[in-house]
């Protein structure tokens, strides 16, 4: 397979797998909207009005948290079984393994750019506050989307041959999303010798960044986006090679 | 029968079960040695167990040997069983479309070929339809003619022709008659002996992950009967 058919058939399946999902309820297309437009009106009302966080702009705040997170915990909760679930094709065809995860992932990433568009949407309107740094906004994305890769191509490998990891996946989602500042301001929160560490968990940085650029309008810390995409983007190298040399590996181990 | 398109050489191959976790090691295939000529038709036959899936999931390249080694003259080989992973959700064609990328077409070539498929599958504007809509027969048209449209110069068959009505299975028949005349080579397995018998012109016979026989199809045929009925008896 060279690699041009390869990523044709990458596309072409996430194209076909989106109208596929989407045709499978009423409202089809509009859940990707809608699935994190309710997971933010649960955050909202717990947090913003039970636990009385009420202050002017939280909303916009808990977005800049929430959509990043959605990105992360749908792609990995998606993604780490792709590879097992891809038995049935693979015991009929000889296929880049690759191929698996990459499609989840693009299927969760298209879904995301829907939400960021909304998210910018209502940035503008409700803080009408669109400054020169939205510029960055893509290279934020893009080192969370290597990011994202990263942990996804590593948990959808591992899986296969333990798939009791599925279950830590779960649980480890749940960790980051209470470690990562999407409901509260770290700043507030986190006592001044443990911000480093706090800072040095990928994910709680990327959500960091996102709110510098949209809530206060200035520039990311570039050095902090360059390690982690730097390190992300090695581990994916790695990962792939790894992935080359188990590729006729994983039809005996799901099959047996 | 000359040119030599596929040998298998000294092939053992296992599986290893795994209760929890303890692994148990079993051999399906053992020092198995075959060869496969441009344009015939080679039945493979033995009892449910006996290897013969392995053998085309080694061949399509699939699994790789444990022992021994197979060469495969760059040659496209594809194996084909007729319950292909369809989408339900997708109509006949999106799912003909990815079918054929994954036997390793372009999207250009394969989007090009879908009218024909639609021909010899005789869908017409059902292609179109999502493919829950479908009834058995349908889908095993659908796949059948898209793994014959899309051809390849090895086309392996697991268990085929069982599905479909009697026109169809007929129609099935006499496409794989003309494929073998233009010289595709097939390699097909099936408990259907009369299958067998009709389109195959050389068969091999395993029993305990061992070919025990090879030859004419007649010959081997009666000696599989014979296995049969020694078990029975």
């Amino acid at each position: 397979m060279t690699p041009k058919h390869f990523w044709q058939l990458v596309f072409t399946t996430t194209q076909l797998n989106l109208k596929s999902e989407a045709s499978k309820s009423y409202l089809m297309y509009a859940w990707w909207f809608l699935e994190p437009l309710l997971f933010v009106a649960v955050f909202y009302v717990v947090f913003g009005i039970f636990m009385a966080q009420n202050k002017p702009g939280f909303v916009v705040f808990l977005l800049c948290g929430q959509v990043p997170f959605l990105w992360f915990a749908r792609t990995i909760s998606n993604g780490c079984s792709s590879i097992a679930h891809g038995i049935g094709l693979m015991s009929q065809i000889r296929i880049p393994k690759l191929y698996f995860p990459l499609v989840t992932i693009f299927q969760d990433t298209v879904k995301s750019l829907c939400v960021f568009a909304l998210l910018l949407v209502f940035v503008a309107i409700y803080d009408s506050n669109i400054t020169a740094a939205w510029f960055a906004l893509p290279v934020i994305m893009l080192v969370q989307f290597t990011f994202v890769l990263s942990l996804t191509l590593l948990c959808a490998m591992l899986v296969p041959f333990i798939p009791d990891i599925k279950y830590l996946v779960a649980t480890s989602i749940q960790l980051a999303m209470f470690g990562s500042g999407i409901f509260y301001d770290f700043r507030t929160v986190i006592r001044e010798e443990h911000v480093s560490l706090y800072l040095a968990n990928p994910l709680a940085n990327l959500i960091n960044q996102y709110r510098s650029v949209l809530i206060e309008g200035v520039l990311p810390d570039w050095q902090a986006l360059a390690t982690i995409m730097v390190i992300s983007s090695l581990v994916v190298v790695l990962l792939i090679i790894v992935l080359k040399r188990l590729d006729s590996v994983y039809p005996r181990v799901l099959l047996e | 029968m000359t040119t030599k398109l596929l040998s298998i050489e000294n092939v053992t191959f296992h599986y290893f079960q795994r209760h929890g976790l303890r692994v148990k090691k079993r051999t399906v295939l053992n020092n198995l040695q075959l060869d496969v000529y441009q344009g015939e038709v080679l039945g493979v036959i033995g009892r449910n167990g006996c290897g013969k899936s392995t053998l085309l999931k080694l061949l399509a390249g699939i699994y790789q040997p444990d022992k021994g080694r197979i060469v495969a003259n760059n040659v496209r080989v594809s194996l084909q069983t007729l319950n292909a992973g369809f989408d339900n959700a997708l109509s006949g064609r999106d799912n003909a479309l990815i079918s054929a990328m994954l036997l390793g077409h372009c999207k250009a070539h394969a989007l090009s070929q879908l009218e024909e498929i639609n021909d010899m599958a005789e869908l017409r504007d059902q292609f179109d339809e999502p493919v829950k809509t479908y009834s058995a027969g349908m889908r095993a048209r659908l796949g059948f003619s898209i793994a014959i449209k899309m051809q390849t110069d090895v086309l392996l068959i697991d268990e085929v022709l069982g599905v479909g009505d009697a026109a169809f299975r007929s129609k099935a028949e006499q496409i794989i008659d003309e494929k073998i005349r233009s010289g595709l080579t097939v390699i097909l397995v099936s408990h259907a002996v009369h299958q067998i018998r009709r389109l195959c012109t050389r068969a091999i016979l395993i029993e305990n992950g061992k070919i025990i026989d090879q030859g004419g199809v007649d010959g081997v045929l009666s000696n599989y009967e014979k296995t049969i009925k020694n078990t029975i008896g």
